[in-house]
């Protein structure tokens, strides 16, 4: 058993709880608007939704003649419940850090940059206390977090809340930044230039390790999402992919650009979105999961319509940084 | 067959007879068995080289013949041709025994209402085992001269402007190669004697095979290749690409290939023109519906094509005879901007980076 395998399991509980037919209404009405439309640039899951409906009037402001529909208190009350029900889910997976590195949790939360005021609402049921305790159990087996577990009995590095925070921040953003195909210099650096025991290598792989967390708990939440949207993940197979483009495998993980048609198995990817390639061509293990970077979508009279994503593929941790984590 | 050989020329015709001609001499042949992995005897060595050398002859006589005698010609070399070729890819001399197809002409006012009604274990069904992989013929069951004359690609135009409202068995196809995502495409005016674009979709065998779901536009219709799988079509004399429609006999969808098609359509012609020249001479001498200019122009697309057909089969490529410079490698012109940059509309191109 893995992590995924463990998620997987976590989506098919979603799929029958009692909540999920609602929410599945609610988001796919709001997705089809102006407001969808918002909270999409959000890539923050539920909390999209109950962003833009915090921000409407400073939107409405900005955005003139926008004029966004707020939401309606029930769905208002269905969206934030759920989304404490994700934001539970992280709470438990990352436990054995409360304890062992306090000041970190905060700069792992995947939810962190969003300023947004919930309302009470009765618990969600989306995860029940069962499932929640699975997956948490599963994930607290996530190498990163024995990566800092370890770091934190070996060595004396004291950090405060800020720091890591910041620390967290800009060693994710140099990893986005030097996209999928490329280890970004800086991290090379320290990684063939320092020692395995020195200071400077041995914060980075702490920092490292913090980053990956987070980057699992955001896909695992996405995973969540799309489980309460969708019965299957996003597929491209030899039914919808046109070309598969550069492929890397470098010191953070695995990155590849592929263009694919839409249609039913995919009609329009997002970014953040996780899906699934199965292809014999790609010489990679069929079934691995990916991760949408970047992405662009062509369509004309002439060509039809195309859409080329830039993929970060997801290991049996749901970590994008696998590799980095591995050598670090 | 997608791999393409292209081979200057001044002329096409003479040339592809140079390349065919190599397997008239006994040596050429023995290593060719060899490369094969097939045996050889020297009875088997003398049939081949005697086919080539008599095809090549019945063609050279049917190109300086009148019209009157050149389709039996051409149909003498197109047998001989496909007997010779058979025995070499396949090591062995076929067991023909006859030709596996009947014509029948009586009571006929065009050529396209003669019907080729495939029977017994003849050359026809011999040479489809060998040109024409899986398609297997339905005895008793009859092809018209319209339908096999609308199925090869380079008749396609006169076809259609001979026959008003008949439907054609092909359908061009314009290969766009771009920087990113390669296609295909159908222009929608060449779907419209169909009764809808999806019906001529649906006649296409495994399309789906090998291509992702054709989309819609106004235009055209648009078809992108699976990875890796295997090619379907089939190429005109000038390099573009054709779908075949399948013919519909008793159940079956068959789509002979061209060298089947055209050989069928020579052997409907030389019967024709040998044995009922009650209707072929009025035909040739004072036809009033144009229909002739369409069969010399099949005879003409044969005389040059079939043996290249052949020689494709052969060679395992499709083989190209142009006609340009060489020896000069020009770098000099820039690389040219996508056509679609200024027709496309980028609807979304966003990154994860932007975000950060």
């Amino acid at each position: 058993m893995s992590i995924r395998s463990d998620a997987y399991a976590m989506c098919k509980n979603v799929w029958n709880s009692p909540s999920r037919g609602r929410l599945q209404s609610v988001i796919k009405k709001l997705q089809a608007s102006e407001f969808g439309y918002l909270a999409r640039g959000q890539h923050a899951q539920i909390l999209s939704f109950l962003v833009i409906d915090q921000r409407k009037t400073e939107l409405e402001k900005k955005m003139q003649p926008l004029h966004i529909i707020p939401l309606e208190d029930e769905d208002r009350i269905l969206l934030s419940k759920t989304h404490k029900n994700i934001v539970e889910l992280n709470i438990r997976c990352i436990a054995p850090l409360t304890t062992e590195l306090p000041q970190c949790i905060k700069a792992i939360d995947p939810y962190r940059k969003f300023k947004c005021e919930l309302t009470e609402t009765p618990d969600g049921d989306i995860l029940s206390g069962e499932v929640l305790a699975e997956m948490a159990s599963s994930f607290h087996e996530h190498p990163a977090i024995k990566a800092v577990t370890q770091s934190v009995e070996s060595s004396t590095i004291k950090m405060t809340e800020d720091k890591y925070i910041e620390a967290v921040s800009i060693f994710n953003e140099t990893l986005i930044r030097a996209g999928v195909y490329n280890a970004p210099n800086d991290i090379v650096n320290i990684m063939f230039g320092q020692s395995k025991d020195s200071l400077q290598r041995t914060i980075a792989r702490r920092i490292t390790a913090l980053t990956c967390i987070q980057a699992s708990l955001s896909i695992l939440d996405q995973l969540v999402y799309q489980a309460i949207l969708s019965n299957k993940l996003p597929l491209l197979d030899e039914n919808n992919i046109i070309e598969i483009g550069q492929m890397s495998n470098n010191l953070v993980g695995n990155g590849l650009s592929l263009l694919y048609q839409p249609g039913k198995q995919l009609f329009m990817a997002d970014i953040c979105d996780i899906v699934l390639i199965k292809s014999d061509n790609l010489y990679l293990p069929l079934g691995q999961l990916w991760q949408v970077e970047a992405l662009h979508h062509e369509y004309s009279q002439e060509f039809g319509s195309n859409e080329e994503l830039t993929l970060r593929e997801v290991d049996e941790n749901l970590n994008p940084f696998g590799h980095l984590l591995e050598h670090i | 067959m997608s791999d393409e050989t292209y081979i200057n020329s001044e002329n096409a015709q003479k040339d592809q007879w140079k390349l065919l001609a190599q397997y008239a001499y006994p040596t050429n042949i023995t290593r060719y068995l060899k490369q094969h992995g097939l045996a050889d005897s020297e009875k088997l060595i003398e049939y081949i080289a005697g086919c080539f050398r008599q095809s090549e002859a019945y063609f050279g006589a049917a190109e300086n013949s009148p019209i009157d005698i050149s389709p039996l010609l051409q149909y003498y070399g197109a047998a001989t041709l496909l007997a010779g070729t058979s025995a070499m890819i396949s090591g062995a001399q076929l067991p023909i025994k006859e030709h596996g197809m009947t014509l029948n002409a009586s009571n006929i006012k065009r050529i396209a209402d003669a019907q080729i009604i495939p029977r017994g274990n003849g050359a026809l069904h011999q040479f489809a085992g060998i040109f024409s992989q899986g398609c297997s013929f339905v005895n008793g069951e009859p092809w018209t001269m319209e339908e096999i004359l609308g199925s090869i690609p380079d008749l396609k135009q006169d076809f259609e402007s001979c026959y008003q409202g008949a439907v054609p068995y092909t359908i061009p196809i314009e290969i766009v190669k771009r920087n990113r995502g390669s296609l295909e495409r159908i222009a929608t005016e060449e779907l419209k004697r169909f009764k809808s674009p999806d019906d001529a979709l649906a006649s296409i065998e495994n399309l789906l095979q090998s291509y992702l779901i054709p989309e819609h536009t106004n235009q055209y219709i648009i078809l992108y290749r699976k990875i890796k799988s295997p090619e379907i079509g089939t190429y005109s004399l000038f390099g573009q690409k054709h779908l075949q429609m399948a013919h519909s006999k008793k159940g079956q969808k068959l789509t002979p290939s061209q060298v089947i098609i055209m050989f069928m359509s020579m052997f409907s012609l030389g019967f024709l023109s040998r044995y009922h020249p009650e209707f072929w001479n009025p035909f040739v001498r004072s036809d009033e519906t144009g229909e002739l200019l369409l069969v010399e122009k099949f005879i003409a697309v044969c005389q040059r094509y079939f043996p290249n057909l052949v020689l494709n089969e052969i060679q395992k490529s499709r083989i190209q005879f142009v006609n340009k410079s060489k020896g000069i490698l020009d770098l000099s012109t820039p690389s040219s901007t996508e056509h679609s940059d200024k027709n496309s509309i980028r609807v979304r191109g966003i990154s994860k980076r932007d975000m950060s």
